[in-house]
């Protein structure tokens, strides 16, 4: 019966649910569901599922804890469905004895790596985890088991004879099954090969894997019997559930934790820029710590200094009970849910659209100015041609030893980082004022924030002095917690149009669009309160270094005079209106093709951050000079739609995408510098492909 | 006429806790994605059911503050699954009731519940009859009281492993009243309350060590490896009435690499050395005592060792003989003329992050077991009625590996792999140095960061834009190689850690990870569509493609 009290989606899928597992019971909380368990079980929490793999083939049951594979254990005949003459006492009852004991050798069949074709799996010799794996990868259909004594201990040749004629499981399999119509008289569906004693050698059978579950749904009892599902469980519970690391379980026993909230404070603080750099309320401590000892003050970063102070296995069996619960990361005992800070002038869905076009241009703006900061730092350059996944970049050689050069190539790394997450709140916002219908804008403000509510902070291209950090650092700082509905803030703006698409549900009847609304806006004040987070890092990792010892540039963007600069300063600009070029050719993409089209647009940013390099050596910025076709917003203005090319086809603003480049490119081309001329080319050589790559997405 | 019957949910867990209250119920929901939300899945309170002592059930709706106690002053609230009867009759399905059984000719009186818990887990290791501990209960149809599942050794067993007259408690189970607000049949679970239980002459066995007298090499062999195998017994309490395990069981002398076996299996693994030197990491504990065990040494489980135990006086892992009230059982429901219907219930721990999913759970193991092939087919992307959920389904993934990276020392358990890494790639048959292993992961303190825990930061913000379905879907389309360069391959041959995901985590095989064969194919074919629709729309000019 479902339970109709419920008013919000249940996360259950019943596709990827087995018979009757969809069913949600009346009263049972989803702790008691199969989707709450553990299945990487080395051993597991709620039960063993390996358990199961020892019956993978009905009839015969085997144990995987041996280096030289799996053994046989039990027969049950009554489940076998060729059983030949086998029976339970065919096991050796001295089988604790390896020569006495038959092994699993081979398992034929199909197996998920490559499900249409049938293999034979040599195990014997191998460890039982490798044959715990081969069994898990078993495909739900036929299977041929052959198993056997040690080799040494087989007499041979005869073995060997008897073997032979069964290592195409292909053929054994089509026997099996013809057997299953009726057509048994071929006479390759297994055998079993026993000594003088009448003690078996050699046993081959063919059968269905096992289904595992009954048509109900019920792990099948007469195939692991009760007992069995948890036989292989620590005892008592609480030695393991200490002893396992929560690289298996963090789900259900979490690693790392934030403190109760009455010892944690707020997590913004009211009456300072940053909370302190080892504050209370972060999520670093041990869910397993022994909580009687002091907590360190930095989080451990080796498994030696982590497990050190945690409860040992004697301390969990006495003191289990001990332990909180975990919600929302933080350690609690009950579950209360956050009410949504009142607001009273909720936005209607064009009020959202059209202050979602204004915070595209504070994102970009942002951006700009993240980027103008990061340049102007005295750090080694930070590769950018970097792909999904990629590792974190290694600190630069000579660096591990050098403190204030070590700390200023950190500060520029996450500077760059929030910077490029910044491009991406950019072209969030614009997807989702395009969600509502909306034109994608690349203006840039003049002045971040809004009036009369918003705290004004003008445009500013500085290097990353000390004042410029705390500017961001306000502009980032989230407001705070329920306390401050008003849009002080970017995250207060944010907020504001997050409560009013959560509270007006009927100005998104579009299937899917509140969420979408929803996920792509949080995601843009989630990151922005790890932006102040982070920059709030910066600000500690510079401290006691002076600004003319980690900064390079030391100005607002100032015309270079001197060549290859003043080229170099024209350059960046260009590439500065390619990339905008190639996002707002992106942005009116449908949405299908918008992924692709900006891997390609990317490229020319790949260009400005060499360029920018380039400059900053010099003791220059980047000018970041507006295109024509972009326009500076007001704090009133309304931001327009992006049209570098005056309404022309897609195509057409694809040639133009790179023009703005290749007259700064071919002077740079003919400069005196070999090494400036040979980057020129390089530059021209990733635009010509941008290009390329962009018509062939078109055409 | 009745024509089947089963249970609903085939399988629960009843989780243990000392409180005499069960836990409310609640449920997981979509992400919370209040401006100040976690960007996770919520709990959300439910309606929940009580049942009084003569079995009548009431709902009882949830607070209206919407709170969950997990935890309160007896201790941690118990998770106590129904199972409800549901099948199938002339004219009809759903819930059996009353009425469903006098339309079929029956009545309470015909049915009967039964309820057969056990805990094998010494005697999977002894294999001694008497160390297995079983409860059974049948109940009629018509009798409402709660039941207590008493633990016990078989009767007759020899050297039993309780104490005579003793019995562990493995849970209670109430069959509930129909009324005409809760007509249908259904029985409860409670779990026990979590306990441990020792050997009656307990403390004297922690004590005790190898006579350095009769025999100096074991006793300075146990001094040695107790700083490495050895816990602090010191100061451990445990009631008296918990001191019930009968010291003269076989599970009480269970051990792993006895002393006396020991001289041999050096000798034998002599020529083993460079491997053991491999396997003798911190990480690796479990992989060193099966190789000095031997390969064809009964270990017991894997990984060996899974027993609370001290260093001697007799084995290496001396078995201290603890037991423990966990279980798991079956739940039979008869009616007479039709097949009975099963269920299975675990007794498991808590789960205390309860608002946090594993990446496979138990659930998506089940399903990998039996219904791959359905993934595989092209209708699981290609039908338009059934895109919707898979996207879901895959959205659903990638949150679940957010709720779990977020809460792991991501830092912490790279280090750990990289030291595994290392010592498996010194094996005499690795195709990699150990350096090269290591650098398979991550070298943490080399990366340049303004955090304490800069892999940690770093994977927490990666898999919260990951489960955002706008950005991944992107991702998928920029990168047509995502899967398969980044989800590691389900039954791979490698067995070193890399960097793709799920990362540094165990798997069931003790080898990397991977989410099952189901969930990959799955994801496969949900990114392929994705460039497909997307090669379509260019296919149909600029600008053609929707933006849904």
């Amino acid at each position: 019966m479902s339970d109709d009290t419920r008013d919000l989606p249940y996360k259950i899928y019943p596709r990827n649910l087995t018979a009757r597992a969809a069913e949600v019971v009346r009263g049972n909380p989803v702790n008691t569901r199969p989707e709450s368990g553990v299945d990487n079980s080395h051993p597991g929490l709620e039960f063993d599922q390996r358990m199961m793999n020892r019956a993978f083939f009905p009839g015969l049951v085997f144990d995987f804890q041996y280096g030289i594979g799996a053994k046989l254990v039990a027969i049950r005949p009554e489940l076998l469905t060729h059983p030949f003459d086998l029976s339970a006492g065919d096991v050796p009852a001295d089988s604790a004895d390896a020569k006495k004991a038959l092994w699993l050798w081979y398992i034929g069949g199909r197996f998920g790596a490559n499900p249409d074709k049938t293999v034979l799996k040599d195990l014997y010799g191998r460890d039982g985890y490798d044959v715990v794996r081969a069994t898990a990868d078993l495909e739900d259909d036929t299977v041929v088991v052959i198993v056997g004594k040690q080799p040494d201990e087989l007499e041979m040749p005869s073995a060997k004879v008897f073997l032979r004629r069964f290592l195409d499981p292909s053929r054994l399999i089509a026997g099996f099954k013809d057997s299953l119509f009726g057509e048994d008289q071929g006479p390759e569906i297994g055998g079993i090969l026993r000594d003088a004693d009448g003690a078996v050698q050699i046993g081959v059978l063919v059968g269905p894997r096992a289904k595992y579950l009954t048509g109900e749904g019920v792990i099948d009892p007469d195939l692991v019997p009760v007992g069995e599902l948890t036989q292989s469980l620590c005892s008592p519970w609480q030695w393991d559930f200490a002893d396992c690391g929560c690289y298996y379980w963090a789900g259900s026993k979490p690693d790392i934790v934030k403190p109760p909230q009455d010892e944690a404070g707020p997590e913004i603080p009211t009456d300072s820029l940053c909370p302190p750099p080892d504050g209370a309320g972060r999520q670093v401590l041990n869910f397993q710590r022994d909580r009687s000892k002091p907590v360190p003050d930095k989080p451990a970063t080796t498994p030696e200094a982590w497990h050190e102070n945690q409860m040992t296995q004697p301390d969990m069996i006495q003191h289990w009970e001990t332990l909180p619960f975990v919600l929302d990361e933080r350690e609690t005992t009950v579950w209360r849910p956050h009410p949504l800070p009142p607001i009273e002038d909720e936005w209607d869905r064009e009020r959202v659209r059209d202050e979602l076009a204004v915070l595209a241009t504070a994102e970009h703006a942002l951006c700009v100015e993240y980027l103008y900061a990061m340049y102007s730092l005295d750090a080694a350059p930070i590769p950018a041609e970097r792909r999904y996944g990629q590792s974190p970049i290694d600190l630069p050689r000579g660096l591990a030893e050098d403190d204030r050069g070590a700390r200023t190539f950190a500060a520029a790394h996450e500077v760059l980082m929030i910077a490029v997450e910044e491009m991406r709140h950019l072209r969030w916002a614009n997807e989702a004022l395009m969600l509502l219908g909306g034109h994608a804008t690349l203006d840039r403000a003049s002045v971040i924030g809004r009036r009369p509510t918003q705290r004004q902070l003008p445009f500013l291209l500085a290097p990353l002095t000390r004042r410029q950090l705390d500017d961001f650092i306000s502009v980032e700082k989230p407001s705070p917690f329920f306390a401050e509905p008003d849009p002080t803030s970017l995250d207060g703006i944010y907020t504001h149009m997050q409560i009013s698409i959560l509270n007006r549900p009927q100005d998104y009847p579009e299937p899917g669009l509140q969420e979408k609304l929803l996920q792509l806006i949080k995601l843009i004040i989630d990151e922005g309160v790890s932006h102040y987070e982070r920059f709030c890092r910066v600000r500690h990792a510079l401290d006691g270094i002076d600004e003319s010892d980690y900064l390079a540039v030391t100005s607002g963007p100032e015309r270079a005079t001197e060549e290859p600069y003043a080229d170099l300063q024209d350059l960046a600009d260009a590439y500065y209106d390619t990339l905008l070029r190639g996002v707002c050719l992106t942005l009116r993409q449908g949405n299908a093709s918008r992924g692709v089209m900006l891997e390609q647009a990317r490229r020319s940013m790949y260009n400005l951050h060499d360029t920018a390099y380039r400059l900053s050596r010099g003791g220059y910025g980047v000018l970041f000079t507006l295109p024509p076709w972009v326009a500076e917003c007001g704090p009133d203005g309304v931001p327009r739609p992006c049209d570098p090319e005056g309404g022309a086809d897609a195509a057409r603003e694809a040639e133009a995408v790179a023009e703005p480049a290749r007259a700064p490119l071919e002077r740079l081309a003919r400069s005196a510098d070999p090494e400036t001329r040979k980057a020129a080319e390089r530059h021209r050589s990733t635009l010509d492909e941008m290009v390329a790559g962009l018509r062939r997405i078109l055409s | 006429m009745l024509k089947r019957i089963w249970l609903v949910q085939p399988m629960a867990f009843a989780r243990v806790g000392g409180s005499s209250t069960p836990l409310a119920n609640y449920y997981w929901t979509t992400p919370d994605l209040s401006p100040h939300g976690s960007g996770r899945t919520r709990v959300v309170a439910a309606e929940s059911l009580e049942v009084a002592a003569d079995g009548t059930v009431t709902a009882v709706p949830p607070p209206a503050d919407g709170s969950i106690v997990f935890k309160d002053d007896e201790g941690i609230r118990p998770a106590c699954p129904f199972f409800e009867l549901h099948g199938e009759w002339d004219g009809g399905s759903g819930e059996i009731t009353p009425a469903v059984l006098e339309a079929c000719g029956l009545t309470l009186d015909d049915v009967t519940w039964q309820v057969h818990q056990a805990n094998h887990k010494a005697f999977h290791l002894t294999g001694a009859e008497g160390d297995k501990i079983e409860s059974r209960v049948e109940i009629a149809g018509t009798d409402h009281a709660m039941r207590r599942l008493e633990g016990r050794p078989p009767a007759g067993a020899a050297d039993p492993i309780l104490l005579d007259g003793r019995h562990i408690l493995q849970g209670r189970v109430q069959v509930t009243k129909p009324n005409d607000a809760f007509p249908g049949l259904r029985l409860r679970f409670h779990p026990p309350p979590g306990h441990a239980f020792a050997p009656a002459d307990f403390h004297e066995r922690v004590g005790e060590q190898p006579s350095i007298f009769r025999d100096p090499g074991q006793w300075l062999l146990a001094k040695a490896l107790n700083r490495f195998f050895g816990r602090d017994w010191s100061d451990f309490e445990i009631p008296d009435d918990r001191l019930i395990v009968n010291p003269a069981s076989p599970w009480t002398s269970f051990g792993l690499l006895a002393f006396e076996d020991l001289p041999e299996q050096i000798v034998d693994l002599l020529p083993h050395l460079a491997d053991a030197r491999a396997v003798s990491s911190a990480a690796d504990q479990s992989e060193l005592l099966r190789l000095v065990a031997g390969p064809t040494a009964d270990v017991g489980n894997l990984p060996p060792g899974l027993f609370a135990y001290t260093v001697g006086p007799n084995a290496v892992q001396d078995g201290l003989g603890m037991v423990d009230d966990m279980s798991d059982g079956l739940i039979t429901c008869r009616i007479r003329g039709v097949e009975p219907a099963y269920a299975r219930v675990a007794v498991s721990p808590p789960h205390f992050a309860p608002d946090r999913r594993q990446p496979v759970s138990l659930a998506d193991g089940l399903a990998d077991r039996l219904l791959r092939d359905e993934v595989r087919d092209p209708a699981w992307t290609a039908d338009p009625a059934t895109w919707q959920s898979t996207r879901a389904s895959v959205d659903d993934l990638l949150e679940r590996a957010y709720e779990t990276a977020g809460l792991a020392n991501i830092d912490v358990w790279n280090a750990w792999f990289r030291e595994e890494n290392a010592t498996n790639a010194a094996e005499q048959d690795s195709r990699v140095t150990p350096e090269q292993a290591e650098a398979m992961l991550w070298n943490s303190a080399a990366v340049p960061s303004v955090e304490d825990l800069p892999l940690t930061a770093i994977g927490r913000r990666r898999h919260r834009r990951n489960s955002a379905t706008e950005f991944f879907d992107d991702l998928a389309r920029e990168n047509p190689d995502l899967i398969e360069q980044w989800i590691r391959t389900p039954g791979e041959p490698e067995h070193l850690y890399d960097k793709r995901m799920p990362a540094v985590m165990r798997g069931a095989d003790r080898y990397p990870f991977h989410i099952t064969r189901r969930q990959y194919d799955e994801m496969k074919a949900w990114a392929a569509k994705l460039r497909a629709d997307a090669a379509a729309a260019q296919d149909g000019g600029a600008g053609s493609g929707d933006n849904d």
